[in-house]
């Protein structure tokens, strides 16, 4: 008997440089929608409704802006300050869907290059990228 | 109704002793008060009752139609009263006729004409005299109806009367008075000396003195007193109250009105307090005017003027939202700088009030204290950015702003932008944004990059400068207010204050969601 496994034997011997393993794992998603108009008044409700989402631990949370009409500097700093929270629980933040108004926003702000934008919900929630850990 | 009625003189089965007797009736009938008549029964064909005849009546009888005695008198009752054969009354009437007794009953009447009453009630008396009946009715409902409306004034006017006699000692109050007081009425009325030793503290000894001088020499009181009710409650009562004298001038009866004024002391010493609240908010208001007109020239002053810097005019529009407090979260500098170059800033904090206040006038000072100090734009924000991450707020701040140094030797503006909207260039006739690297809002992230951008200013160049107030609108994409802005620009470019027109036009008094700040620089 040899010690010496045979190159050739592909039935699973030692010596092996690659192992894969599949394993399911379920990415839960939520989805918070936010419609109507967004400003300094909505502000504290706002920020609430981010942060039970936030809390509620997801490994994916969307924020769908499709059916959002307004959205002003406290808009903003709520989106802002619920990506802040989301990234110290380890939540990954995606906004959909944002409006022309809220693109321009994002774009003017400089904020677009701290955001996760996807075009729409779908595209939101297709994100492939598991969460890291 | 028949009024055209023929009036006949009834002579059923009478002879001389039935004249004589009628004409005695109606002797009687003519000395006395109120509605009485003399009713004459007419017989059918087989001796029954068909109907009576009115042969006589009181001078001050009316009946329910307003007719008087005079006109009453030969008339057909049932012709007058079609229906009135159908009633209690008419079966009394037979019922006296048969038997001699007394009848009193209560007449409801339906009359359908115009102008009378609709429904009537009347108590009637009927007795038989002479062959006939003597009827006497007294209108029921007008008394009631006096009754409950005095009964209903008593209890809105929250009043009641009082009388006494004060010889053989009786009281009587009404029903509201006990309610005043919060007295069972079983316990019986209460006297006037008995009320004012249970007033209030100040009230008792000017009560008592009041009371005593009524009684013994009959002069009339009128005054207000506090009454504690069993519990806690003081009920303020006012008493009105007046006597009857005899020969000798010595009261014999009063007669007299509580009303209980509680609700409307309350509603004076409340009107009085708000009255006081009301002249102390006023005070306070011009205080705080006061204050926040000498915070603005300390942390913002706006000049009225036009500023000459570095070889450029600058005219700077400064529109808070919140009016009283003449600041908000929009900011401008315009200075020259120690080596003689023109430093331009317009800045916008997120939100309104008193917190952005403070943080734009954190923003604007320690901006100023860098560029002032020469350091690179690009590191101020940076600087800045970090200032807002490490203030201590719950909301957390963002401020947008553009920060802009002009160099008057090479007409050279070179500025960094936070997450601000572009400044607009109106150049011989066409009006454009400038291109500008980016650069996120302040107080977003920790590491951010801002770079700066150049533009040589010509002669006769107009650039603004401003915060998003002036373009925003809801449910407008900014672009729209972008290109409206450019638009005015261009048309008022060659006006002689072009500001006031650029604001004129885009900034709506009645509409407005947010402060405004524009600066606008010319060569």
């Amino acid at each position: 008997m040899s010690d010496q496994p045979d190159r050739h034997d592909t039935a699973g011997q030692a010596d092996v440089r690659l192992r894969v393993t599949a394993r399911e794992r379920a990415v839960r998603a939520l989805v918070c929608r936010l419609a109507g108009e967004a400003d300094h008044e909505t502000r504290a409700a706002l920020d609430e409704a981010l942060a039970e989402a936030v809390a509620a631990g997801p490994d994916l949370l969307v924020v769908d802006l499709a059916p959002l009409t307004f959205c002003d500097s406290s808009c903003l700093n709520a989106l802002l300050r619920a990506r802040e929270d989301a990234e110290a629980a380890g939540v990954w933040l995606v906004l959909a869907g944002p409006g022309p108004q809220i693109r321009r926003l994002l774009a003017i702000t400089g904020t677009d290059q701290v955001f996760t934008v996807r075009a729409s919900l779908q595209a939101a929630v297709g994100v492939s990228r598991l969460p890291h850990g | 109704m028949a009024d055209r009625e023929q009036v006949e003189e009834p002579v059923p089965g009478g002879g001389p002793a039935a004249e004589a007797g009628l004409a005695v009736v109606r002797e009687v009938l003519a000395g006395l008060p109120g509605s009485v008549v003399f009713l004459r029964p007419e017989f059918g064909p087989s001796g029954e009752v068909v109907d009576f005849r009115i042969a006589a009546a009181s001078p001050d009888a009316v009946d329910i139609g307003g007719r008087d005695g005079a006109r009453l008198v030969g008339r057909s009752v049932l012709g007058t009263y079609p229906g009135i054969d159908t009633t209690d009354l008419w079966r009394g009437y037979l019922d006296v006729l048969a038997t001699g007794a007394v009848h009193e009953g209560e007449l409801e009447y339906e009359e359908a004409g115009a102008g009378i009453p609709h429904r009537s009630r009347f108590g009637v008396r009927a007795s038989a005299c002479q062959g006939g009946l003597i009827v006497s009715w007294d209108r029921l409902d007008a008394g009631e109806r006096e009754q409950r409306r005095l009964a209903l004034m008593q209890r809105l006017g929250r009043m009641g009367w009082v009388d006494r006699d004060l010889v053989n000692g009786t009281i009587v109050w009404s029903d509201e008075v006990y309610s005043i007081f919060g007295r069972d009425r079983a316990l019986g009325p209460m006297t006037l000396e008995e009320l004012s030793a249970r007033a209030e503290g100040e009230d008792r000894a000017a009560m008592e003195e009041a009371v005593r001088r009524l009684l013994k020499s009959g002069e009339p009181m009128d005054r207000t007193f506090g009454v504690r009710l069993p519990g806690p409650e003081v009920r303020q009562v006012r008493v009105v109250a007046e006597t009857e004298t005899d020969v000798h001038g010595d009261p014999v009866r009063v007669h007299g009105f509580f009303q209980d004024v509680t609700t409307a002391k309350h509603a004076e010493q409340l009107l009085l307090e708000h009255r006081q609240a009301a002249l102390a908010q006023q005070s306070l208001l011009a205080a705080e005017r006061d204050l926040a007109a000498r915070l603005q020239d300390t942390l913002l002053p706006v000049p009225q003027q036009t500023l000459e810097l570095a070889g450029l005019s600058v005219d700077v529009a400064y529109l808070p939202l919140q009016k009283g407090l003449r600041l908000g979260g929009d900011w401008y500098s315009a200075i020259e700088l120690p080596d003689g170059s023109a430093l331009l800033v317009v800045g916008d904090v997120a939100g309104h009030g008193l917190d952005a206040v403070a943080t734009m006038a954190l923003l604007r000072f320690t901006a100023k204290g860098m560029a002032i100090t020469g350091t690179p734009l690009p590191t101020v924000l940076a600087n800045l950015n970090t200032l807002l991450l490490h203030t201590p707020d719950r909301t957390g701040s963002t401020a947008t702003m553009i920060m802009a140094v002009y160099q008057p030797a090479v007409s050279r503006l070179t500025w960094v932008r936070a997450g601000h909207p572009p400044p607009l260039l109106v150049r011989d006739d066409r009006a454009r944004f400038l291109p500008t690297a980016g650069g996120i809002l302040l107080g977003a992230t920790p590491s951010p990059r801002y770079e700066a951008s150049t533009v040589d200013l010509l002669p006769g160049d107009h650039l603004l400068l401003y915060t998003d107030g002036l373009v925003e609108r809801p449910n407008e994409p900014i672009d729209e207010g972008l290109a409206r802005l450019a638009a005015t620009a261009l048309a008022h470019a060659r006006t002689p204050r072009p500001l006031d027109g650029i604001v004129r036009s885009l900034v709506a008094p009645h509409a407005r969601r947010d402060d405004v700040c524009v600066l606008h620089i010319s060569r």
